[in-house]
């Protein structure tokens, strides 16, 4: 569910090139579809829509690489914010 | 003699067991570094690349790109960085312009950028990591497990080159800046003496290879025997992963543009991390706001911070060590020249002035542009008996002879420390689906580009279309972000599109040149990032 959300939103708004299909397991860095601009557009995203709270040491390769580790990052931050 | 090819077998005389390069994974000393470069420059030159044939690295940052910059030096060949993250027309530009006769890089990148099937090449050997044994690809990591004996590096003079960076020329044909071994080791020599680096010292890696800041890790850390922290391509787009690994790594010295400091000092968490280690902060490529440049200060009061200028041409040229506190709303002079270097500054009328274009001569001049004898004459020109480098950037001189950065003489831009030709982008954007004329620009309040457009008779813009026209042909800094509609674009008394005007427009963020506007936009944040 957030994960089809955070994939529309990143093909229309942030990804470089729109017409490239995204899944959970897409790398979005090493395919250069996100670059560090994009990065901060996601982060914004998941504060403005989402209403968590996004710490900047939480803004790691490890959460962000793909849309999968973002479901699971803001699966997490749902359970320690409420 | 010493060259380019001969600063490992140095350093590993002095230090053979001394760290040498930290890469993501796995890290050597001198004595490692040598020898696996080596192999790579014994197998080269046994598939049959010559000194002076041109050889691609085609890497994200890591050990390996270490290693395969030295074994082409190595085999006195000369070293084309390419952007692995560029879209493989643009790498496939450069690899024709620069004739290489081979490629080497990670298995990502080769496979992307797939240099066998490129028209035009006479390709000698192509090396990745994991290539099988049935393909013509050969295997990198079995080259350097395979070890062999140390072959010597080859002997090259100091007028021979060394390595071509390439940006993109105002035609959209990329441009070769062809450095030698001596212009090279004249720019290490100076940055070792300037910065003071030596054998304690722990470089950040983090410019890209086919950006010539890294030659301050390639040759610079070498000479002093200044261990390279490699710093990878996602550590650049989350400041916290990339503080956490300078603190880890005890790096002291980074180099690289303000966008990216910016970045660290706002979302990089820096109050969490203990960077003690850290001495100096090298940054150039663009200006360093006066405010951006006091929070730098007030997060990392114990680091020294200068601002480096100089185009990729002359690599650096002068610099200005920043003392604080500095002015909010105050500008950063570029500073003095360094050792053996001259300046002039010099007006329309090639009369020397207090301000106007920079001109520059000194041992750290490129030779040319490769094979491009046009270009190069009418950028090196001979005054006093003396080889000038026209920098096309303004400047102007203070009573106490310190140089300020006062804007272009051309269309060329810096967006994150990158040039970027506008006509060039115009003319790629201008043949997107639907589109019939564009002019881009910057917008200053977020640092990307944007582009207004007047869209073929009958058209409407499909936005995905040329969004994915424009990733397969331009790098990420190079692609607009927005693009505004309009029926028709202002022009000059002689009938041509006034793109000054337009650009003006796009400055004061009110691109509204026609009644009938229609801005179709991607939201961006407020956040400046690089």
């Amino acid at each position: 569910m957030i994960g089809d959300q955070l994939i529309a939103m990143i093909t229309a708004e942030v990804s470089l090139d729109p017409s490239h299909e995204i899944t959970l397991e897409t790398d979005l860095l090493l395919t250069g579809l996100v670059d560090s601009l994009g990065v901060v557009q996601i982060v914004g995203w998941i504060e403005d829509e989402l209403g968590l709270e996004v710490d900047p040491l939480d803004v790691v390769l490890d959460n962000f690489q793909t849309v999968g580790q973002m479901v699971a990052y803001v699966e997490r931050q749902r359970v320690a914010q409420s | 003699m010493q060259s380019l090819a001969t600063l490992l077998d140095t350093a590993c005389d002095a230090s053979p067991a001394s760290e040498a390069v930290v890469g993501l994974e796995a890290r050597t000393d001198w004595a490692g570094w040598l020898t696996a470069s080596a192999a790579i420059a014994s197998r080269l030159a046994d598939a049959g690349v010559a000194p002076g044939d041109r050889v691609a690295v085609a890497c994200l940052k890591d050990l390996q790109s270490y290693v395969a910059v030295h074994a082409i030096l190595r085999a006195g060949a000369v070293v084309v960085p390419i952007d692995p993250l560029a879209p493989a027309a643009v790498a496939h530009d450069v690899l024709i312009d620069a004739a290489v006769s081979a490629v080497v890089g990670d298995a990502r990148t080769i496979d992307a950028i797939d240099p066998w099937n490129v028209d035009g090449l006479d390709l000698r050997a192509v090396m990745r990591p994991g290539a099988s044994s049935e393909d013509r690809t050969l295997d990198w990591d079995g080259i350097i497990a395979g070890g062999g004996p140390i072959a010597s590096p080859a002997d090259v003079d100091l007028d021979d080159p060394a390595y071509i960076i390439y940006t993109s020329g105002s035609t959209g044909r990329p441009k070769g800046i062809v450095h030698t071994h001596g212009s090279a080791l004249a720019y290490a020599e100076r940055a070792v003496a300037t910065y003071g680096l030596d054998e304690h010292d722990r470089v950040a890696g983090i410019p890209p290879l086919h950006f010539d800041q890294s030659t301050f890790e390639l040759y610079a850390a070498p000479l002093a025997r200044a261990a390279v922290v490699a710093v990878s391509e996602a550590q650049v787009r989350f400041p916290a992963t990339f503080t956490q690994w300078s603190a880890d790594e005890r790096i002291t010295v980074w180099y690289s543009v303000p966008s990216l400091f910016r970045q660290l000092v706002e979302r990089g968490g820096l109050e969490e991390r203990d960077l003690g280690s850290l001495r100096h902060v090298l940054y150039g490529g663009e200006p360093y706001p006066g405010g951006a440049l006091a929070d730098l200060h007030d997060a990392l009061p114990h680091v020294t911070v200068t601002n480096v200028y100089g185009p990729a041409e002359v690599n650096e040229c002068t610099n200005h060590r920043v003392s604080f506190p500095v002015e909010v709303s105050g500008e950063t002079p570029i500073g003095r020249p360094w050792h053996g270097v001259d300046v002039l500054v010099v007006d329309d009328d090639g009369a020397e002035a207090p301000e106007g274009e920079l001109w520059v001569a000194g041992p750290t001049m490129m030779r040319e542009y490769w094979q491009r004898p046009d270009l190069t004459a009418r950028s090196i020109v001979e005054r006093s008996g003396r080889r000038w480098y026209r920098t096309g950037d303004l400047v102007s001189v203070d009573d106490d002879g310190v140089l300020w950065f006062r804007g272009r003489r051309d269309n060329q831009i810096k967006l994150r420390g990158v040039r970027l030709e506008l006509e060039a982008i115009e003319g790629v954007v201008g043949d997107a689906p639907g589109i019939a004329e564009a002019v881009v620009g910057p917008d200053p309040t977020n640092g990307h580009l944007e582009a207004v457009v007047m869209l073929r008779d009958g058209d409407e813009l499909d936005l995905t279309a040329v969004r994915h026209f424009c990733a397969e042909r331009l790098a990420a800094v190079a692609t607009p972000r927005r693009f505004h509609v309009r029926d028709r674009l202002p022009s000059t008394p002689s009938g041509k599109i006034d793109r000054t005007s337009v650009r003006s427009m796009l400055k004061a963020d009110e691109p509204e040149c026609a009644a009938d506007e229609d801005t179709v936009q991607r939201p961006h944040p407020q956040e400046h990032v690089s």
